[in-house]
């Protein structure tokens, strides 16, 4: 009786007619409803709505932080897809990734297209990822809003030994905001990374990695960026896992070469260390520490100190609450302290994050 | 010496599958417990996820793509249990056989017939399997006909062996026939026996051996409970009087432990995978441990 009726659903629910074999298997055959759904890419929609109040006029209100659109597929045997489109305060909808990855191609994953640069660990996770509710200062300040994110070709070896070892090389189109923009329409940046991971236990792993980019900057010269990271992370295996910490640290280094510094450069480095632990299936705390030295490429912040703690409500895996505070001081202004609250909401299929 | 030197080195580098034999890696260790039966000292198997652990929420860990990007097969439950995951790593495991639809990659959940399909399923329903409920593993009968696919996959991966594994097929599921008909005989007198479970994991058991669940713990696949579900839960039981409350051993008891003490109900935790206790490491074993336990249970 149960089988007739799932027959009968999936007949004129979805257009299409099903079939049972000799065990009771049921199979679908034809229809323009499930059998073309099931080809449609797999679609996923973010919502990140802030509010924030603090010391410093412009940073009070309630606003929409961004708004995502992540769809996803293999194209066909040879290719995997992925496109990522934003729209950052509920404005201009713009594509912040859209990239075919290889699929048929042992031992390596060629990219090419729009895609975020694998520099450090930070680089890499989209809005509603991050561990807090900004991203840390260093990659603000360094790489800019827009990340260092722009349009070129990848290649990532994993290597063959006996624990996780990845390689990833990029060119990547310079002009770009941020870290780079380069002068010439032409100039092409690399990007380069070594990344290891080692299980401690089954619960535990300790990943580092290092990371370097090279690019023209918008006076003709070189800037340069060096980056280390480490992270242990520690994912209960009991059950659904909820018990989790993991602790990042990630260290970068800027020199932009300029008409009046010379081949001197500018030099300015940051580094941050963030602890985020869930303490039970649906609450997490965290903190994130933030120091950045020399930041010549933003003059209003020489030397830069921040603290921010949080508290996050994940009701499931596809919405979360999440209020932070922090406090940030420099040697150029007086100090200043923010309160932010998030809602994150995301519907559809959303691909998993990678650990 | 060169040539020594570049062989050696070579060895290594290839992480020396060319003089191993079958690398399995599957996805729960009830699949891993079946593939080592039968494919014996001819395959090296690994499990992803723990016994302890809900295979829905594992962590797509970059070490779990060493072993994968050596594997000769993948072994996946399916019905959207491991998607979590699971496509994660198969695309970082740069191995491009493992890929769905190559010979490399085995949903066994082809070989079954599933429950509580639920095509028109969207979130506001939980954590809910569009395709079926995926913990299929715990009905024996159900067990068997992975096995034969397991089997049959094998075979294909290594005609060379063929007949071993066909022979340690029958074996096997000459093994499990027999339980499964001792199982089935001892359980039979609980027929028809009430139950309240916490998530839907037992429920292919429950069909198998003719149990009756009328409720759950879990308001909605993956929902913790709250404290009014568990007041209707109580009610529930009080007016269908039911005897038993069976839950996983890596949820909170909590809440199975007060609508027990409420209702008089006999609460069992027992383990939810192969592996999930040390006596239980086989996907036989943790079979007997769910029916002994029961047996025992409900005889007192």
């Amino acid at each position: 009786m149960r089988k007739a009726l799932v027959l009968a659903l999936i007949s004129f629910g979805l257009n299409c007619y099903g079939e049972q074999d000799r065990l009771g298997n049921v199979k679908v055959f034809g229809g323009s409803g499930l059998v073309d759904r099931s080809l449609n890419p797999a679609i996923s929609v973010n919502a990140l709505f802030l509010g924030s109040y603090g010391s410093a006029a412009e940073s009070v209100g309630l606003n929409i932080q961004e708004v995502e659109g992540i769809f996803s597929a293999s194209i066909d045997p040879y290719f995997f897809g992925m496109v990522v489109l934003t729209s950052e305060g509920g404005q201009s909808l713009g594509v912040e990734e859209a990239y075919a990855s290889t699929l048929s191609v042992p031992h390596v994953t060629l990219k090419a297209g729009k895609f975020l640069g694998n520099f450090g660990k930070n680089n890499l996770l989209h809005t509603h990822a991050q561990p807090l509710v900004d991203r840390p200062l260093v990659n603000r300040i360094l790489f800019g809003e827009e990340a260092l994110n722009s349009v070129g070709v990848e290649a990532d070896l994993l290597v063959p030994v006996s624990w996780y070892f990845d390689l990833i090389v990029a060119a990547i189109n310079g002009k770009m905001a941020g870290p780079f923009n380069a002068y010439h329409d032409e100039s092409v940046a690399g990007v380069a990374r070594m990344e290891h991971l080692f299980d401690l236990s089954d619960e535990t792993t300790l990943g580092i990695g290092t990371s370097y980019a090279i690019g023209e900057n918008e006076e003709k010269r070189i800037n340069h960026y060096v980056g280390a990271d480490a992270v242990i992370k520690y994912v209960s295996t009991k059950g659904r896992g909820d018990f989790a910490i993991a602790w990042t640290n990630e260290f970068i280094y800027g020199r932009r070469n300029g008409i009046m510094t010379g081949d001197l450069g500018e030099k300015s480095w940051g580094v941050y260390s963030s602890v985020v632990v869930r303490i039970q299936r649906r609450f997490w705390i965290g903190s994130r520490f933030d120091f950045l030295k020399k930041v010549d490429l933003a003059p209003d912040f020489p030397r830069t100190t921040a603290e921010n703690l949080l508290v996050a409500y994940v009701p499931s895996e596809f919405s979360a609450i999440r209020l932070q505070g922090g406090l940030t001081q420099t040697n150029a202004h007086a100090d200043q302290w923010q309160v932010l609250l998030q809602l994150i909401i995301s519907m559809g299929s959303h691909p998993a994050h990678a650990y | 010496m060169r040539i020594r030197a570049l062989l050696i080195l070579s060895f290594f580098l290839c992480g020396r599958s060319l003089f191993a034999d079958l690398k399995v890696v599957t996805t729960t260790e009830d699949l891993a417990s079946i593939t080592r039966s039968i494919g014996g000292e001819l395959v090296k198997v690994t499990s992803i996820a723990k016994g302890i652990q809900d295979p829905h929420y594992v962590e797509a860990k970059p070490s779990y793509l060493v072993g994968l990007s050596r594997a000769d097969l993948v072994v996946s439950i399916g019905l959207a249990l491991e998607s979590g995951w699971l496509p994660l790593l198969l695309r970082g495991a740069r191995r491009p056989n493992l890929l769905m639809g190559n010979p490399g990659f085995l949903d066994v959940s082809t070989a079954i017939n599933p429950i509580e399909v639920n095509l028109s399923a969207d979130r506001s329903e939980g954590d809910v399997h569009p395709f079926g409920n995926p913990h299929y593993m715990a009905d024996p009968e159900r067990g068997l006909l992975v096995a034969e696919k397991i089997a049959s996959r094998l075979k294909e991966l290594d005609p060379s062996n063929s007949r071993k594994f066909e022979a340690q097929y029958q074996a096997y599921a000459k093994g499990l026939r027999q339980n499964i008909f001792q199982w089935k005989h001892r359980l039979s007198k609980f027929k028809g026996t009430k139950v309240i479970g916490y998530h839907k994991t037992f429920n292919y058991f429950f069909v198998s051996f003719d149990f009756l669940p009328i409720g759950f713990i879990e308001p909605k696949p993956g929902i913790p409970p709250t404290a009014q579900h568990v007041l209707s839960l109580i009610e529930l039981a009080k007016k269908e009087k039911v005897k038993l409350i069976l839950m996983e051993n890596f949820f909170d008891p909590k809440p199975a432990r007060t609508i027990a003490e409420k209702t008089g109900a006999k609460l069992l935790i027992l383990p939810a995978y192969t592996g999930g206790e040390e006596k239980c490491s086989t996907y036989e074993a943790w079979l007997e441990c769910l029916v002994s336990a029961l047996e025992k249970e409900l005889l007192t």
